[in-house]
């Protein structure tokens, strides 16, 4: 296979665009999709103080290698939750490439705030993934909004947001369905979220840090297996290899046709966040998520 | 042909597959779901690999 734009060996094959690139020429593509991506959901300005949420798997170091190299200010986030069997290695892997490349780093250790994932999961009957995840944005917003940053940037990919929106549909979720897409912005508390790589896919980041040397941790959480999400994604992979192109056309159609309509739901429906009784953080409850987690823990000795 | 699976860091041998296409469908890949790699150069799913090929093919989702 021949590079689509200089004719030289491919080394990345993308029948989504039916194209193949060369290592140089697939860094551009990159490049130009994450552009495409910031330029056309009007993500972010050159001026905006911008703050990653950096996991230390491929997707978030793959964005802000990316964004650090297009100027933007950025700063990195990463919230080390204690799992002995991959936290450690996580955090090595966020430490070492934020202090190759510069990058500002805040770490906040959930085992400080008494809130270690471990700990959470032994205290609960059902699957941890959703009180972890619920963690992780309370504090990725709390440091944006008390530091100052205008946006809270994730690795998102379109995979991830396939698969989202696949189980939103499948469950006809109007509130998380007015509430998708690649930029929310900063309303009641909460600072703008933003996903610059919606349009690039996992198998896209993955040879994009391949080919830019970007050392990305490996290891998976513990207690994501049998994740509802990973299924989603292993069919809609049969989906896109059968007609290429499938993911990108479905989620870009929702984003132009679909999410207005639940995002106006919301607004009719729509319940405004009041500060938790607690520690002020923005809930629909009397009591916040986090804060009822850690009311939880202590109860249960 | 020597193959290494990751993440697991597995070592499986498998005869017989001249192809990276052919590579993944014995592995039950689609070529989306993985990075092939010989020689720490990534191949196309047309490349064609040989018995004294080491080759790593690195899953690409994201587990958590």
């Amino acid at each position: 296979m021949k590079c689509t734009r200089c004719r030289q060996k491919a080394v990345v094959a993308l029948p989504s665009h039916t194209a193949g690139f060369c290592a140089p020429c697939y860094l551009v593509y990159f490049e130009r999709q994450v552009q495409r991506a910031i330029k056309e959901r009007r993500l972010f300005k050159p001026e905006d103080k911008i703050i990653i949420a950096l996991s230390g798997g491929k997707d978030s170091l793959a964005l802000a290698s990316q964004l650090k190299s297009l100027g933007y200010d950025i700063s990195g986030l990463h919230i080390d939750l204690a799992i002995p069997e991959s936290s450690p290695t996580a955090r090595e892997h966020v430490e070492k490439f934020c202090d190759s490349r510069a990058i500002p780093l805040f770490v906040l250790e959930m085992k400080k705030q008494g809130l270690a994932i471990p700990k959470v999961k032994s205290r609960i009957k059902r699957p941890v993934c959703s009180i972890c995840g619920k963690i992780k944005r309370y504090y990725l917003n709390k440091l944006a909004m008390d530091k100052g940053f205008t946006a809270l940037a994730t690795g998102h990919n379109l995979d991830d947001e396939t698969a989202r929106l696949f189980s939103n549909l499948f469950s006809w979720n109007e509130a998380y369905l007015g509430d998708q897409g690649p930029y929310l912005p900063e309303e009641n508390g909460f600072v703008r979220k933003v996903k610059p790589l919606y349009r690039l896919s996992e198998f896209e980041t993955a040879s994009f840090c391949f080919i830019a040397k970007i050392n990305y941790c490996l290891a998976p959480c513990p207690y994501s297996r049998g994740a509802s999400f990973s299924f989603y994604k292993t069919l809609l992979d049969e989906l896109e290899h059968r007609q290429p192109g499938r993911k990108l056309s479905f989620y870009e159609g929702f984003l132009n046709k679909g999410q207005k309509a639940f995002a106006m739901l919301n607004e009719e429906r729509g319940i405004t966040p009041s500060p938790c009784r607690e520690c002020g953080y923005p809930t629909s409850e009397d009591i916040c998520g986090v804060c009822r987690v850690k009311s939880m823990l202590a109860d249960s000795g | 042909m020597r193959i290494t699976l990751e993440p697991e860091n597995r070592q499986v041998l498998l005869p017989k597959v001249s192809t990276v296409t052919g590579l993944l469908n014995k592995l039950g890949l689609k070529s989306n779901q993985a990075l092939v790699i010989r020689n720490n150069e990534l191949l196309t799913p047309d490349e064609k690999i040989y018995p004294d090929d080491a080759i790593i093919v690195r899953q690409v989702a994201s587990r958590g």
